[in-house]
């Protein structure tokens, strides 16, 4: 596990060290302005499917556009190159530069040539090229890789700025942003107007057109695309589409999600070259680049990663980036979507820190084209486990189920084992479970024992339902399902509980698909039986809900019960809203406290808090919601990991968020997720509770 | 969507990215503001390829006043230019943007080199959505290798401590005389 402890060095020191300096803040930036510009559409979740039926057609045909692209282009004088690696790439590019007797190279950010590393090796190859991205030439100076897409020098001060280009110019550069910007301008026209070569990415090819599409918002892109007498475009195959109006969409796609922008500055969209002040003997080479799509291609999996549009949206929501950046969470591609890019395209060691990655799900959420990216991460991290092993403290993790069981059955003697430290050092050492982790008490008596002292027969049931308890409920917290069970036969509805495991979703986290593919086949078998008589199955964990909507129907495509299993679940607060919306049960509060409503992540895809909003105003409760944008940080079973893949990260995730809720005037914290409680109460040092621990329901007057 | 909701949105959303937008009742009034600016920036203008009667009124309104650069001049005499004088094919309401179609590429460096551009748009020539220009675009191709730029505002960064900057490498200030 030489990669994992690698990984665990690296983010042992980012943790002593604190946070990547203004991260966050660029973080939310991107998140906000999308908010604020999705708000402004006037249906963002039909755009965003179009946007996803694009790209899937789009690589569904992918070898046939590619030959339509280059036939067009080359009608319009293009020279199209396919460059089946990051060498062939490099080596067309230096031709193209030498046949010019150029030396200079005017360069346009693009994520593509770092990803062959063409600066390096152009410049191992004697000639010079100059990054023109503002933030992309300074971190060309300072010889290090950007740490966010969007913003790559955001972990740079004014004043490292201000010395890195005063080191450039042998006089002393001002420290004022404006007199930076002015040196820049000067500096970079110089460029632009010298240059022979001009060299750009390109963020969609238009097959019909054989055009290319470049959105920038300095402007440089449309320098280095105009003003030299060759240019160079190297696109990766998968940008490619058929249609101009499907690369306008996506190119407004990528702008909303990566800035909140309605669309980029500058879009160029360039067909053929120009002449240059009626000089018509112009040159434009286009390389299509492979380099490892092709094998993605033939991956039921990794395919989808070919959709992403490179807009950065991923890792703006992801908490464990936030306090890691790219430099730790990403090798060249960064982020969630770098996990498999990287895996494909630069080797599967490269791809380690798909170990930091804690399986909340929101990067799929945020998302333009809705891109599985958890689940390929998660098989990015079976891959990885096939070739060095699970790190042990994830082999000990995914045992949960085991462990609940015997703890349960050991209680209340396993309970005074897990407060005594002595126990936990020796947990810590042999199971990797942190000695400091909160860890919830167990039950003896589980629900699954207890359920048949609550069950009452109902008859003439306006609807029937089955439980799906996970471990939390059934192990734990037996009193909470017995609320729910009681409350839902009070408004008339039949409540079964039939054996059952529990979702398996930290198999997921952990990357164990096998295991996985079996919670999930065998939670089917043992409730399709009661989906096909019309039960509708109501689980109370949001992780669980998750799994049995959104994960189950993935890792067992094509099995119609995995789709029906799905259609069937539903949230428990949505049953209960719906109860009490239809008058046959009236919600009541137990406390006035004024509470605070923590999201779990899998609950995002779910209802949000809508549910749980409702319920609690409609009990009178004053309640808001309280969020840092991102995951709490626990991720199940994440935090309580010994080390600093697990426990060390898991809080400094948190760390914002426990600060927002005792900051806040909240008395109360109020989530459905059973491990997020834990987590949150152990770090905001505040009361957390159930919403079922809240309320209670009556028969209305 | 009417015309003048049309206009008002195209405005609003224009001037929401740091653009400038003047209403004008006629070309002629448009060339009152062009040379204001022009007397302002105390440089030469810059100038795209445009019809006769645009070019020959820029002519004969600039002339005492700036000299002229252009259509069709090389980049270095562009780059000189304190102000760039671009003809839109078309605004978009939707996206606050103009569309800017160039056959070469000089016309391009027109609005990207001078630190002021200043578009003429009628406002016939407003669409609603971004996807409108499709069509526009699909014809303009027909008369081979173009160039079209889709312009938000002006050029922009926020690469430096997530502090907003107007005009990088583009114009700092994009005003649009917008003929209504």
């Amino acid at each position: 596990m030489t990669v994992h402890r690698e990984l665990e060095g690296r983010v042992r020191e980012l943790l002593r060290t604190g946070p990547v300096r203004g991260l966050y803040a660029a973080m939310m930036r991107g998140l906000r302005g999308r908010a604020k510009a999705i708000v402004e559409m006037e249906d963002y979740e039909a755009f965003r499917s179009e946007a996803r039926r694009i790209k899937e057609r789009s690589i569904a045909r992918l070898q046939e556009l590619v030959d339509i692209f280059s036939k067009n282009a080359e009608e319009r004088g293009a020279r199209v190159y396919y460059a089946r690696d990051g060498e062939e790439a490099v080596e067309i590019v230096a031709r193209i530069v030498r046949n010019a007797g150029a030396r200079l190279v005017a360069k346009s950010k693009s994520l593509t040539s770092e990803e062959i590393f063409l600066n390096e090796r152009l410049e191992a190859r004697g000639l010079e090229v100059v990054e023109t991205d503002l933030g992309e030439r300074i971190i060309q100076l300072a010889h290090e890789r950007p740490s966010h897409l969007v913003f790559p020098a955001i972990h740079k001060t004014t004043e490292d700025v201000r010395s890195l280009f005063s080191a450039e110019a042998h006089r002393e550069i001002g420290g004022d942003l404006q007199e930076i910007m002015g040196y820049i301008r000067q500096r970079l026209r110089e460029v632009f107007l010298n240059a022979d070569v001009g060299f750009n990415g390109a963020n969609v090819g238009i097959a019909e057109l054989g055009a290319v599409v470049l959105e920038t918002n300095e402007g440089n892109g449309r320098m280095t695309s105009s003003i030299p007498r060759i240019q160079i475009v190297l696109i990766g195959v998968e940008k490619i589409v058929e249609k101009l109006e499907e690369a306008l969409m996506l190119a407004r796609a990528h702008a909303v999600a990566a800035t909140g922008q309605r669309l980029t500055t500058y879009v160029s969209i360039m067909a053929g070259r120009s002449p240059m002040a009626g000089d018509a003997s112009r040159e434009m080479h286009i390389i299509l680049l492979d380099n490892g799509r092709g094998r993605m291609l033939g991956d039921e999996v990794f395919r989808e990663a070919l959709y992403c549009i490179r807009c950065g949206a991923c890792m703006n929501i992801c908490a464990p980036y936030s306090v890691t950046g790219g430099h730790v969470f990403g090798h060249i591609y960064p982020g969630p979507i770098g996990i498999p890019w990287t895996a494909n395209i630069h080797g599967l060691d490269k791809a380690a820190f798909a170990h930091l990655c804690i399986s909340c799900g929101l990067c799929k959420e945020v998302c333009p084209i809705s891109i599985n990216i958890p689940l390929m991460i998660s098989r990015v991290k079976a891959l990885l486990a096939e070739r060095y092993g699970y790190p042990y403290a994830d082999r000990s993790m995914m045992m949960y189920e085991r462990f609940g069981r015997v703890a349960s059955q050991l209680a209340p003697l396993s309970n005074w084992a897990l407060k005594s430290r002595a126990i936990r050092i020796l947990l810590e050492k042999i199971v990797g479970l942190d000695r400091d982790a909160p860890i919830p008490e167990f039950r003896r008596e589980t629900f699954l024992k207890r359920f048949s002292r609550v069950r009452e027969e109902v008859s003439n049931p306006q609807s029937k339902v089955v439980l799906f308890l996970d471990f939390f409920a059934n192990y734990c917290r037996p009193e909470i399902a017995e609320n729910l069970v009681r409350t839902l036969q009070l408004a008339g509805v039949a409540v079964e509980l039939p054996p059952q495991l529990t979702s398996g979703y930290p198999t997921i986290s952990y990357g164990n698909w096998e295991e996985a593919k079996r919670y999930a086949a065998r939670n089917i078998e043992l409730l399709s039986s009661y989906v096909e008589q019309g039960y509708s199955i109501v689980s109370i964990e949001p992780t669980a809900t998750y799994a049995l909507k959104h994960v189950y129907p993935y890792l067992l495509r094509g099995d119609r019960r995995a789709e029906a299993l799905s259609q069937a679940t539903m949230e428990a607060l949505q049953l209960l809203r719906r109860l009490v919306d239809e008058g046959l049960i009236a919600v009541k509060a137990r406390t006035m406290k004024r509470c605070g409503i923590h999201i779990p992540c899998h609950q995002r895809p779910l209802s949000g808090a809508e549910n749980v909003l409702a319920l609690m105003r409609a009990a009178g409760l004053e309640t808001s919601i309280i969020e840092d944008g991102m995951c709490c940080g626990m991720a199940g079973t994440f935090g309580m990991k010994h080390g600093p893949i697990g426990r060390g990260l898991s809080r400094a995730m948190g760390a914002r968020l426990f600060e927002l809720f005792k900051s806040s005037v909240v008395e109360v914290i109020v989530t459905e997720s059973s491990v997020c409680t834990l987590h949150i109460k152990e770090g905001a040092e505040m009361e957390v509770l159930h919403p079922l621990d809240i309320l209670y329901f009556e028969k209305p007057s | 969507m009417p015309t003048d909701m049309l206009v008002a949105r195209f405005i609003e959303r224009f001037k929401e990215q740091g653009g400038f937008v003047e209403l004008v009742d006629s070309w002629d009034e448009a060339l009152d503001s062009i040379a204001r600016e022009a007397r302002a920036a105390a440089a030469p203008v810059a100038v795209a390829t445009c019809g006769e009667e645009h070019l020959e009124g820029i002519r004969a309104r600039l002339g005492g006043v700036s000299r002229l650069v252009g259509p069709r001049a090389p980049p270095i005499e562009i780059s000189r230019c304190g102000i760039g004088v671009t003809f839109p094919i078309a605004g978009i309401a939707e996206t606050g943007s103009i569309l800017e179609l160039n056959y070469d590429d000089s016309d391009r460096l027109v609005s990207t080199l001078p630190p002021i551009h200043i578009a003429y748009l009628e406002s016939r020539r407003l669409v609603g959505r971004l996807l409108e220009v499709a069509p526009i675009l699909k014809q303009g191709l027909e008369r081979g290798a173009f160039s079209a730029t889709i312009i938000s505002g002006p050029s922009r960064t926020a690469d430096i401590e997530l502090r907003q900057v107007i005009g990088v490498h583009g114009p700092h200030v994009v005003k649009i005389l917008l003929e209504v």
